[in-house]
Protein backbone atom coordinates (compact mmCIF):
# COMPACT_ATOMS: atom_id res chain seq x y z
CA UNK A 1 0.00 0.00 0.00
CA UNK A 2 1.61 3.11 -1.55
CA UNK A 3 1.86 6.18 1.62
CA UNK A 4 1.72 9.11 0.37
CA UNK A 5 2.06 11.27 3.12
CA UNK A 6 1.65 11.03 6.82
CA UNK A 7 -0.87 13.13 8.51
CA UNK A 8 0.31 13.37 11.92
CA UNK A 9 -2.66 15.81 12.81
CA UNK A 10 -4.77 12.68 10.86
CA UNK A 11 -7.15 13.35 13.85
CA UNK A 12 -9.75 16.08 14.05
CA UNK A 13 -12.16 14.33 16.11
CA UNK A 14 -16.11 15.89 15.60
CA UNK A 15 -15.76 17.02 19.58
CA UNK A 16 -13.78 20.05 18.07
CA UNK A 17 -10.78 21.11 20.18
CA UNK A 18 -7.23 21.40 19.60
CA UNK A 19 -6.73 20.91 16.55
CA UNK A 20 -4.67 22.82 13.53
CA UNK A 21 -7.17 23.97 10.77
CA UNK A 22 -6.84 21.12 8.01
CA UNK A 23 -8.70 20.52 5.02
CA UNK A 24 -11.29 18.01 5.53
CA UNK A 25 -10.26 15.18 2.84
CA UNK A 26 -7.76 16.29 0.42
CA UNK A 27 -7.49 19.74 -0.71
CA UNK A 28 -8.03 18.48 -4.32
CA UNK A 29 -11.84 17.12 -3.80
CA UNK A 30 -12.98 20.59 -3.06
CA UNK A 31 -13.04 21.63 -6.54
CA UNK A 32 -15.62 18.70 -7.67
CA UNK A 33 -17.31 19.31 -4.48
CA UNK A 34 -17.99 23.30 -4.70
CA UNK A 35 -18.15 22.87 -8.35
CA UNK A 36 -21.06 20.70 -8.11
CA UNK A 37 -22.83 22.96 -5.48
CA UNK A 38 -22.44 25.54 -7.72
CA UNK A 39 -23.80 23.90 -10.35
CA UNK A 40 -26.87 22.60 -8.50
CA UNK A 41 -26.74 26.33 -7.21
CA UNK A 42 -27.23 27.34 -10.71
CA UNK A 43 -30.11 24.42 -10.94
CA UNK A 44 -32.35 25.48 -8.12
CA UNK A 45 -31.85 29.47 -9.08
CA UNK A 46 -33.07 28.68 -12.73
CA UNK A 47 -36.00 26.41 -11.27
CA UNK A 48 -37.20 29.46 -9.24
CA UNK A 49 -36.72 31.79 -11.74
CA UNK A 50 -38.80 29.73 -14.53
CA UNK A 51 -41.44 28.60 -11.96
CA UNK A 52 -41.67 32.82 -11.00
CA UNK A 53 -42.79 33.33 -14.35
CA UNK A 54 -45.89 30.18 -14.51
CA UNK A 55 -46.45 30.05 -10.59
CA UNK A 56 -49.80 28.97 -10.60
CA UNK A 57 -49.43 26.17 -13.20
CA UNK A 58 -46.24 24.75 -11.14
CA UNK A 59 -48.45 24.82 -7.92
CA UNK A 60 -50.95 22.51 -9.69
CA UNK A 61 -48.49 20.11 -10.69
CA UNK A 62 -46.33 20.32 -7.63
CA UNK A 63 -49.51 18.89 -5.62
CA UNK A 64 -49.12 15.54 -7.80
CA UNK A 65 -45.87 15.07 -6.31
CA UNK A 66 -45.89 12.18 -3.16
CA UNK A 67 -44.26 14.26 0.08
CA UNK A 68 -44.30 11.17 2.12
CA UNK A 69 -41.87 9.76 -0.41
CA UNK A 70 -39.40 12.91 -0.22
CA UNK A 71 -39.92 12.51 3.87
CA UNK A 72 -38.56 9.42 4.11
CA UNK A 73 -35.70 10.00 1.66
CA UNK A 74 -34.85 12.94 3.14
CA UNK A 75 -34.69 11.21 6.86
CA UNK A 76 -32.70 8.27 4.86
CA UNK A 77 -30.19 10.77 3.96
CA UNK A 78 -29.42 12.14 6.89
CA UNK A 79 -29.03 9.42 8.92
CA UNK A 80 -26.95 7.89 6.44
CA UNK A 81 -24.50 11.03 7.00
CA UNK A 82 -24.90 10.20 10.20
CA UNK A 83 -23.23 6.90 9.54
CA UNK A 84 -21.00 8.41 7.46
CA UNK A 85 -19.53 10.84 10.12
CA UNK A 86 -19.80 7.45 12.41
CA UNK A 87 -17.64 5.81 10.07
CA UNK A 88 -14.98 8.68 10.08
CA UNK A 89 -14.54 9.01 13.57
CA UNK A 90 -14.60 5.25 14.59
CA UNK A 91 -11.76 4.21 11.70
CA UNK A 92 -9.66 7.28 12.81
CA UNK A 93 -10.00 5.27 16.44
CA UNK A 94 -8.55 2.26 14.30
CA UNK A 95 -12.10 0.90 14.99
CA UNK A 96 -12.52 -1.07 11.88
CA UNK A 97 -14.99 -3.22 11.86
CA UNK A 98 -17.48 -0.55 13.25
CA UNK A 99 -15.84 1.94 10.82
CA UNK A 100 -16.79 -0.31 7.77
CA UNK A 101 -20.02 -1.37 9.70
CA UNK A 102 -20.87 2.51 9.45
CA UNK A 103 -20.16 2.60 5.71
CA UNK A 104 -22.52 -0.50 4.88
CA UNK A 105 -25.57 1.09 6.87
CA UNK A 106 -24.95 4.51 4.64
CA UNK A 107 -24.98 2.81 1.81
CA UNK A 108 -27.90 0.57 2.73
CA UNK A 109 -29.83 3.93 3.80
CA UNK A 110 -28.33 5.05 0.32
CA UNK A 111 -29.83 2.25 -1.45
CA UNK A 112 -33.41 2.39 0.27
CA UNK A 113 -33.14 6.26 -1.02
CA UNK A 114 -32.66 4.83 -4.33
CA UNK A 115 -35.42 2.50 -4.20
CA UNK A 116 -37.75 4.75 -2.75
CA UNK A 117 -37.14 7.25 -5.69
CA UNK A 118 -38.16 4.12 -8.43
CA UNK A 119 -41.63 3.67 -6.68
CA UNK A 120 -41.64 7.50 -6.63
CA UNK A 121 -40.91 7.19 -10.25
CA UNK A 122 -42.94 5.18 -11.63
CA UNK A 123 -45.93 6.02 -9.28
CA UNK A 124 -45.43 9.11 -11.84
CA UNK A 125 -44.98 7.53 -15.14
CA UNK A 126 -47.96 5.24 -14.14
CA UNK A 127 -50.27 8.08 -13.83
CA UNK A 128 -48.72 9.26 -17.03
CA UNK A 129 -46.47 11.93 -15.97
CA UNK A 130 -42.98 12.49 -17.48
CA UNK A 131 -40.34 14.25 -18.17
CA UNK A 132 -42.18 15.99 -21.09
CA UNK A 133 -44.81 16.77 -19.27
CA UNK A 134 -45.55 20.51 -18.35
CA UNK A 135 -42.40 22.66 -17.68
CA UNK A 136 -42.71 21.44 -13.48
CA UNK A 137 -42.37 17.88 -14.08
CA UNK A 138 -39.16 19.41 -16.47
CA UNK A 139 -37.47 20.46 -13.62
CA UNK A 140 -38.80 17.25 -11.10
CA UNK A 141 -37.32 14.67 -13.42
CA UNK A 142 -34.60 16.97 -14.60
CA UNK A 143 -33.22 18.08 -10.83
CA UNK A 144 -33.89 14.87 -8.63
CA UNK A 145 -32.51 12.62 -12.34
CA UNK A 146 -29.30 14.50 -11.69
CA UNK A 147 -29.33 14.12 -7.93
CA UNK A 148 -30.10 11.00 -8.16
CA UNK A 149 -27.12 10.31 -10.66
CA UNK A 150 -24.74 11.80 -7.02
CA UNK A 151 -26.89 9.43 -5.05
CA UNK A 152 -25.34 6.66 -7.23
CA UNK A 153 -22.08 7.80 -7.91
CA UNK A 154 -21.76 8.71 -3.71
CA UNK A 155 -22.85 4.86 -3.28
CA UNK A 156 -19.68 4.07 -5.14
CA UNK A 157 -17.78 6.44 -3.41
CA UNK A 158 -18.59 4.73 -0.23
CA UNK A 159 -18.18 0.98 -1.58
CA UNK A 160 -14.69 2.06 -2.09
CA UNK A 161 -14.34 3.35 1.02
CA UNK A 162 -14.91 0.63 2.54
CA UNK A 163 -12.98 -1.52 0.24
CA UNK A 164 -9.70 0.56 1.24
CA UNK A 165 -10.76 0.63 5.42
CA UNK A 166 -8.39 -1.40 6.25
CA UNK A 167 -6.93 -2.03 9.83
CA UNK A 168 -4.38 0.77 10.39
CA UNK A 169 -5.30 2.73 7.43
CA UNK A 170 -6.04 6.13 9.97
CA UNK A 171 -2.21 6.72 9.88
CA UNK A 172 -1.76 6.76 5.67
CA UNK A 173 -2.95 9.20 2.74
CA UNK A 174 -5.68 6.88 2.32
CA UNK A 175 -7.49 8.51 5.65
CA UNK A 176 -7.66 11.24 3.31
CA UNK A 177 -9.09 9.75 0.28
CA UNK A 178 -12.08 8.57 2.83
CA UNK A 179 -12.85 11.86 4.15
CA UNK A 180 -12.70 13.28 1.06
CA UNK A 181 -14.97 10.10 -0.31
CA UNK A 182 -17.15 11.06 3.17
CA UNK A 183 -17.60 15.05 2.67
CA UNK A 184 -19.08 13.65 -1.11
CA UNK A 185 -21.38 12.16 0.64
CA UNK A 186 -22.34 14.86 2.59
CA UNK A 187 -22.36 17.01 -0.36
CA UNK A 188 -25.22 14.99 -2.00
CA UNK A 189 -27.00 15.32 1.87
CA UNK A 190 -26.76 18.85 1.46
CA UNK A 191 -28.21 18.68 -1.93
CA UNK A 192 -31.35 17.11 -1.21
CA UNK A 193 -32.00 19.11 2.13
CA UNK A 194 -32.29 21.87 -0.49
CA UNK A 195 -34.00 20.36 -3.67
CA UNK A 196 -36.48 18.77 -0.77
CA UNK A 197 -38.69 21.96 -0.05
CA UNK A 198 -37.93 24.06 -3.02
CA UNK A 199 -39.81 20.98 -5.32
CA UNK A 200 -42.31 19.64 -2.69
CA UNK A 201 -42.97 22.76 -0.32
CA UNK A 202 -42.47 26.08 -1.52
CA UNK A 203 -45.86 27.76 -3.12
CA UNK B 1 -18.35 3.09 20.70
CA UNK B 2 -18.69 5.78 23.16
CA UNK B 3 -16.60 7.91 21.45
CA UNK B 4 -18.28 7.92 18.24
CA UNK B 5 -21.65 8.65 19.91
CA UNK B 6 -20.85 10.14 22.32
CA UNK B 7 -19.35 13.26 19.72
CA UNK B 8 -21.71 15.60 18.49
CA UNK B 9 -22.74 13.57 15.41
CA UNK B 10 -25.78 12.34 17.09
CA UNK B 11 -26.95 15.76 18.69
CA UNK B 12 -26.92 17.25 15.13
CA UNK B 13 -28.38 14.16 13.28
CA UNK B 14 -31.33 15.21 16.20
CA UNK B 15 -31.49 19.03 15.25
CA UNK B 16 -31.75 17.89 11.82
CA UNK B 17 -34.31 15.47 11.85
CA UNK B 18 -36.20 18.15 13.91
CA UNK B 19 -35.71 20.83 11.78
CA UNK B 20 -37.18 18.57 8.80
CA UNK B 21 -40.07 17.79 10.88
CA UNK B 22 -40.80 21.82 11.24
CA UNK B 23 -40.63 22.23 7.66
CA UNK B 24 -42.85 19.50 6.84
CA UNK B 25 -45.28 21.35 9.35
CA UNK B 26 -44.58 24.82 7.58
CA UNK B 27 -44.96 23.66 4.21
CA UNK B 28 -48.20 21.58 4.42
CA UNK B 29 -50.24 22.61 8.13
CA UNK B 30 -50.81 26.07 6.95
CA UNK B 31 -49.26 27.59 10.51
CA UNK B 32 -49.25 31.16 9.53
CA UNK B 33 -52.68 30.96 7.80
CA UNK B 34 -53.76 30.52 4.54
CA UNK B 35 -53.70 34.38 2.71
CA UNK B 36 -51.18 35.23 0.01
CA UNK B 37 -48.60 36.78 3.18
CA UNK B 38 -48.97 33.59 5.14
CA UNK B 39 -47.85 31.13 2.00
CA UNK B 40 -44.98 33.25 1.91
CA UNK B 41 -44.23 33.52 5.49
CA UNK B 42 -44.08 30.05 5.20
CA UNK B 43 -41.63 29.53 2.04
CA UNK B 44 -39.18 31.40 3.46
CA UNK B 45 -39.26 29.60 6.71
CA UNK B 46 -38.70 26.72 5.10
CA UNK B 47 -35.99 28.25 3.10
CA UNK B 48 -34.57 29.53 5.11
CA UNK B 49 -34.85 26.60 7.66
CA UNK B 50 -33.11 24.44 4.61
CA UNK B 51 -30.02 26.42 4.73
CA UNK B 52 -29.32 26.49 8.39
CA UNK B 53 -29.25 22.64 8.31
CA UNK B 54 -27.21 23.07 5.40
CA UNK B 55 -24.51 24.63 7.32
CA UNK B 56 -25.25 22.52 9.62
CA UNK B 57 -24.19 19.48 7.51
CA UNK B 58 -21.70 21.63 6.46
CA UNK B 59 -19.54 22.81 10.23
CA UNK B 60 -20.27 19.36 11.76
CA UNK B 61 -20.83 16.33 9.24
CA UNK B 62 -18.26 17.72 6.83
CA UNK B 63 -15.93 18.88 9.51
CA UNK B 64 -15.72 22.49 8.14
CA UNK B 65 -15.35 23.56 11.49
CA UNK B 66 -11.97 22.38 11.60
CA UNK B 67 -10.88 23.45 8.25
CA UNK B 68 -8.70 26.86 7.14
CA UNK B 69 -10.59 30.34 7.09
CA UNK B 70 -10.72 30.51 3.23
CA UNK B 71 -12.81 26.84 2.65
CA UNK B 72 -15.17 27.83 5.93
CA UNK B 73 -15.81 31.61 4.20
CA UNK B 74 -16.02 29.99 0.32
CA UNK B 75 -18.44 27.50 2.00
CA UNK B 76 -20.71 30.24 4.01
CA UNK B 77 -20.42 32.20 0.97
CA UNK B 78 -22.06 29.67 -1.32
CA UNK B 79 -25.01 29.50 1.26
CA UNK B 80 -25.30 32.90 1.82
CA UNK B 81 -25.56 33.56 -2.22
CA UNK B 82 -27.77 30.91 -3.25
CA UNK B 83 -30.29 31.20 0.09
CA UNK B 84 -30.35 34.66 -1.00
CA UNK B 85 -30.69 34.36 -4.32
CA UNK B 86 -33.31 31.68 -4.05
CA UNK B 87 -35.07 34.17 -1.56
CA UNK B 88 -34.88 37.09 -3.77
CA UNK B 89 -36.69 34.98 -6.82
CA UNK B 90 -39.06 33.26 -4.68
CA UNK B 91 -40.34 36.66 -3.65
CA UNK B 92 -40.10 38.03 -6.98
CA UNK B 93 -43.04 35.81 -8.12
CA UNK C 1 14.57 14.52 -24.07
CA UNK C 2 12.98 17.39 -25.60
CA UNK C 3 9.11 17.90 -25.11
CA UNK C 4 8.90 20.26 -28.34
CA UNK C 5 6.89 17.77 -30.63
CA UNK C 6 4.22 18.46 -27.27
CA UNK C 7 4.77 21.33 -27.42
CA UNK C 8 3.91 22.14 -30.82
CA UNK C 9 0.80 20.38 -30.09
CA UNK C 10 -0.23 21.49 -27.66
CA UNK C 11 0.26 25.42 -28.78
CA UNK C 12 -1.94 24.35 -32.31
CA UNK C 13 -4.62 22.90 -30.46
CA UNK C 14 -5.59 26.06 -28.95
CA UNK C 15 -6.08 27.48 -32.94
CA UNK C 16 -9.56 24.97 -32.36
CA UNK C 17 -10.81 27.54 -29.65
CA UNK C 18 -10.10 30.40 -32.33
CA UNK C 19 -11.49 28.22 -35.26
CA UNK C 20 -14.35 26.49 -33.14
CA UNK C 21 -15.49 30.15 -32.11
CA UNK C 22 -15.36 31.77 -35.93
CA UNK C 23 -17.46 28.42 -36.85
CA UNK C 24 -20.21 29.21 -34.66
CA UNK C 25 -20.14 32.76 -35.03
CA UNK C 26 -20.00 33.18 -38.59
CA UNK C 27 -22.84 30.91 -39.34
CA UNK C 28 -24.92 32.64 -36.64
CA UNK C 29 -24.93 30.07 -34.35
CA UNK C 30 -24.33 31.75 -30.91
CA UNK C 31 -26.39 31.20 -29.62
CA UNK C 32 -27.58 27.96 -31.04
CA UNK C 33 -30.71 27.55 -33.57
CA UNK C 34 -33.75 27.23 -31.84
CA UNK C 35 -34.44 23.87 -31.65
CA UNK C 36 -38.33 24.85 -31.69
CA UNK C 37 -38.36 26.69 -35.40
CA UNK C 38 -40.14 25.25 -37.82
CA UNK C 39 -38.89 24.37 -41.12
CA UNK C 40 -39.61 27.58 -42.75
CA UNK C 41 -38.07 29.50 -40.28
CA UNK C 42 -35.23 27.00 -40.79
CA UNK C 43 -34.37 27.06 -44.11
CA UNK C 44 -35.14 30.40 -44.91
CA UNK C 45 -31.70 30.89 -42.23
CA UNK C 46 -29.63 28.68 -44.88
CA UNK C 47 -30.91 30.37 -47.45
CA UNK C 48 -30.02 34.20 -46.61
CA UNK C 49 -26.55 33.66 -44.57
CA UNK C 50 -25.15 30.57 -47.21
CA UNK C 51 -21.91 31.90 -47.72
CA UNK C 52 -20.90 32.86 -44.51
CA UNK C 53 -22.37 29.58 -43.20
CA UNK C 54 -20.58 27.26 -45.65
CA UNK C 55 -17.40 29.37 -44.38
CA UNK C 56 -17.86 28.96 -40.78
CA UNK C 57 -18.49 25.14 -41.05
CA UNK C 58 -15.04 24.61 -43.03
CA UNK C 59 -13.64 26.06 -39.98
CA UNK C 60 -15.83 24.02 -37.54
CA UNK C 61 -14.70 20.94 -39.37
CA UNK C 62 -10.78 22.24 -39.18
CA UNK C 63 -11.24 22.92 -35.50
CA UNK C 64 -12.12 19.10 -34.81
CA UNK C 65 -9.00 17.93 -36.48
CA UNK C 66 -7.15 20.29 -34.13
CA UNK C 67 -8.36 18.65 -31.21
CA UNK C 68 -6.74 15.56 -31.98
CA UNK C 69 -2.97 16.98 -31.45
CA UNK C 70 -4.48 17.87 -27.86
CA UNK C 71 -5.91 14.40 -27.36
CA UNK C 72 -2.50 12.89 -28.04
CA UNK C 73 -0.80 15.00 -25.70
CA UNK C 74 -2.52 14.31 -22.78
CA UNK C 75 -2.19 10.65 -23.86
CA UNK C 76 1.22 11.04 -23.69
CA UNK C 77 1.26 12.47 -20.44
CA UNK C 78 -1.21 9.50 -19.15
CA UNK C 79 1.74 7.02 -19.92
CA UNK C 80 4.06 8.36 -18.15
CA UNK C 81 1.93 8.20 -14.91
CA UNK C 82 0.84 4.58 -16.18
CA UNK C 83 3.35 2.97 -17.59
CA UNK C 84 3.91 0.35 -19.85
CA UNK C 85 0.39 -0.69 -19.51
CA UNK C 86 -1.95 2.26 -19.59
CA UNK C 87 -5.45 1.37 -20.10
CA UNK C 88 -6.34 4.73 -18.54
CA UNK C 89 -3.87 6.64 -22.12
CA UNK C 90 -5.56 4.61 -24.61
CA UNK C 91 -9.40 5.14 -23.30
CA UNK C 92 -8.61 8.45 -23.33
CA UNK C 93 -7.58 8.42 -26.72
CA UNK C 94 -9.86 6.62 -28.19
CA UNK C 95 -12.59 8.74 -26.58
CA UNK C 96 -11.30 11.73 -27.90
CA UNK C 97 -10.49 10.58 -31.44
CA UNK C 98 -14.75 9.67 -31.21
CA UNK C 99 -14.51 13.46 -29.78
CA UNK C 100 -13.20 14.62 -32.93
CA UNK C 101 -16.07 13.01 -35.32
CA UNK C 102 -18.16 14.47 -33.16
CA UNK C 103 -17.42 17.46 -34.16
CA UNK C 104 -16.38 16.44 -37.56
CA UNK C 105 -19.64 14.73 -38.89
CA UNK C 106 -22.65 17.54 -37.33
CA UNK C 107 -20.08 20.38 -39.64
CA UNK C 108 -20.51 18.03 -42.79
CA UNK C 109 -24.53 17.88 -41.91
CA UNK C 110 -24.24 21.50 -41.90
CA UNK C 111 -22.54 21.70 -45.15
CA UNK C 112 -24.75 19.23 -46.56
CA UNK C 113 -27.82 21.46 -45.89
CA UNK C 114 -25.82 24.86 -46.66
CA UNK C 115 -24.91 23.11 -49.92
CA UNK C 116 -28.03 22.83 -51.66
CA UNK C 117 -30.56 25.66 -49.79
CA UNK C 118 -33.36 25.51 -52.19
CA UNK C 119 -33.86 21.68 -50.81
CA UNK C 120 -37.85 21.09 -49.42
CA UNK C 121 -37.20 23.25 -46.03
CA UNK C 122 -38.30 19.85 -44.53
CA UNK C 123 -35.25 18.18 -45.41
CA UNK C 124 -33.18 21.21 -44.30
CA UNK C 125 -34.75 20.91 -40.87
CA UNK C 126 -33.75 17.49 -40.41
CA UNK C 127 -29.95 17.62 -41.61
CA UNK C 128 -29.65 20.90 -38.94
CA UNK C 129 -31.57 18.86 -35.78
CA UNK C 130 -29.41 15.70 -36.97
CA UNK C 131 -26.40 18.06 -36.72
CA UNK C 132 -27.34 19.62 -33.41
CA UNK C 133 -28.13 16.33 -31.68
CA UNK C 134 -24.86 14.75 -32.64
CA UNK C 135 -23.81 17.14 -30.23
CA UNK C 136 -25.37 14.66 -27.97
CA UNK C 137 -22.79 11.80 -28.14
CA UNK C 138 -20.44 14.06 -26.52
CA UNK C 139 -22.11 13.27 -23.09
CA UNK C 140 -21.00 9.95 -23.23
CA UNK C 141 -17.36 10.68 -25.62
CA UNK C 142 -16.02 13.25 -23.40
CA UNK C 143 -17.45 11.96 -20.20
CA UNK C 144 -15.17 8.81 -20.68
CA UNK C 145 -12.36 10.77 -21.68
CA UNK C 146 -12.44 12.89 -18.83
CA UNK C 147 -13.28 9.71 -16.27
CA UNK C 148 -10.05 8.58 -17.43
CA UNK C 149 -7.85 11.34 -17.75
CA UNK C 150 -9.34 12.03 -13.70
CA UNK C 151 -9.06 8.27 -12.70
CA UNK C 152 -5.12 8.04 -13.95
CA UNK C 153 -3.99 11.51 -12.41
CA UNK C 154 -5.71 10.12 -9.06
CA UNK C 155 -3.57 7.15 -9.81
CA UNK C 156 -0.40 8.98 -9.57
CA UNK C 157 1.09 8.19 -6.73
CA UNK C 158 4.50 9.17 -7.07
CA UNK C 159 6.10 12.27 -4.93
CA UNK C 160 6.06 14.45 -7.63
CA UNK C 161 3.33 13.68 -9.83
CA UNK C 162 2.86 14.49 -13.49
CA UNK C 163 -0.54 16.32 -12.93
CA UNK C 164 -1.67 17.96 -9.50
CA UNK C 165 -4.12 16.11 -7.26
CA UNK C 166 -6.60 18.40 -8.34
CA UNK C 167 -7.07 18.04 -11.46
CA UNK C 168 -7.56 14.48 -11.37
CA UNK C 169 -10.93 16.04 -9.42
CA UNK C 170 -11.66 18.53 -11.85
CA UNK C 171 -11.80 15.99 -14.14
CA UNK C 172 -14.26 14.16 -12.31
CA UNK C 173 -16.36 16.77 -11.80
CA UNK C 174 -15.94 18.08 -15.61
CA UNK C 175 -17.26 14.44 -17.00
CA UNK C 176 -20.07 14.76 -14.58
CA UNK C 177 -21.02 17.77 -15.44
CA UNK C 178 -21.08 16.86 -19.25
CA UNK C 179 -23.80 14.55 -18.92
CA UNK C 180 -26.67 16.81 -18.77
CA UNK C 181 -25.88 17.19 -22.65
CA UNK C 182 -27.82 13.94 -23.39
CA UNK C 183 -30.88 15.97 -22.23
CA UNK C 184 -31.18 17.66 -25.83
CA UNK C 185 -32.38 15.06 -27.17
CA UNK C 186 -35.93 15.62 -24.92
CA UNK C 187 -36.09 19.01 -25.06
CA UNK C 188 -36.98 21.82 -27.57
CA UNK C 189 -37.40 24.58 -24.83
CA UNK C 190 -36.29 25.80 -21.81
CA UNK C 191 -32.70 25.37 -20.37
CA UNK C 192 -32.29 21.83 -21.06
CA UNK C 193 -32.96 22.20 -24.74
CA UNK C 194 -29.38 22.17 -27.20
CA UNK C 195 -29.59 26.18 -27.02
CA UNK C 196 -30.77 25.96 -23.31
CA UNK C 197 -28.50 27.94 -20.04
CA UNK C 198 -27.70 24.71 -18.82
CA UNK C 199 -27.41 22.00 -21.62
CA UNK C 200 -25.60 24.44 -23.68
CA UNK C 201 -24.15 27.71 -22.28
CA UNK C 202 -22.93 26.19 -18.78
CA UNK C 203 -21.70 23.10 -20.36
CA UNK C 204 -19.76 25.03 -23.26
CA UNK C 205 -18.08 27.54 -20.51
CA UNK C 206 -17.12 24.75 -18.28
CA UNK C 207 -15.77 22.94 -21.24
CA UNK C 208 -13.56 25.59 -22.33
CA UNK C 209 -12.21 26.62 -18.49
CA UNK C 210 -11.59 22.46 -18.43
CA UNK C 211 -9.33 22.87 -21.92
CA UNK C 212 -7.62 26.36 -21.04
CA UNK C 213 -6.35 24.40 -17.45
CA UNK C 214 -6.00 21.26 -19.09
CA UNK C 215 -3.36 23.37 -21.58
CA UNK C 216 -1.58 24.76 -18.73
CA UNK C 217 -0.91 21.68 -16.92
CA UNK C 218 -0.26 20.00 -20.16
CA UNK C 219 2.68 22.32 -20.57
CA UNK C 220 3.81 22.16 -17.39
CA UNK C 221 4.00 18.42 -17.59
CA UNK C 222 6.22 18.70 -20.62
CA UNK C 223 8.59 20.95 -18.60
CA UNK C 224 8.53 18.85 -16.05
CA UNK C 225 9.43 15.67 -18.39
CA UNK C 226 11.73 17.66 -19.81
CA UNK C 227 13.25 18.27 -16.41
CA UNK C 228 13.87 14.65 -15.76
CA UNK C 229 12.16 15.00 -12.57
CA UNK C 230 9.90 12.29 -12.84
CA UNK C 231 11.57 9.56 -13.43
CA UNK C 232 9.41 7.12 -11.21
CA UNK C 233 9.00 3.77 -12.69
CA UNK C 234 6.37 2.83 -14.94
CA UNK C 235 6.03 -0.54 -12.40
CA UNK C 236 5.24 1.72 -9.62
CA UNK C 237 1.14 2.15 -10.53
CA UNK C 238 -2.00 3.15 -8.90
CA UNK C 239 -3.57 0.97 -6.77
CA UNK C 240 -1.54 -1.50 -4.74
Amino acid sequence: MPMRHVDPMASAPLEGGECVARIPGEAGIWVLILGEMSVFGLLFATFLFYRSKAAAQFAASQALLDRNIGMANTLLLLTSSWFVAGAIQALRRDLTTIGRGCLAAAFACGAGFVSLKAIEYSEKFSAGITIAGDDFFMYYFVLTGIHLLHVLIGLGVLAFAAMISVRGVANTGRMRVIEGGAAFWHMVDLLWIVLFPLLYFLR
Amino acid sequence: MKAILGGLATPIWLLLVAATAASWLLGTEQLFGVTAEAVRASGISVLLLAFAKVRLVVRYFMEVRHAPLMLKLILDGWIVIVCGTLLGLYLGT
Amino acid sequence: MSGRSQRLCVWLSLLFVVFFGLGLILPGFLPPTDPSAGAGEVAAMYRTHTQAMRLGFLLLQASSALTALFVAVVSVQLKRIEGAHSPYAYVQMIAGGCGVLVLLIPSTLWIAAAFRPERDPQLILLLNDLAWLLLTPTFACFCIQATAIGLAVLSDTRPDPVFPRWAGYLNLWVAVLSLPAGLIAFFRTGPFAWNGLISFWMVAIIFFAWLITMVVLLLKAIGQQEAGQSTGSPAVTGSA
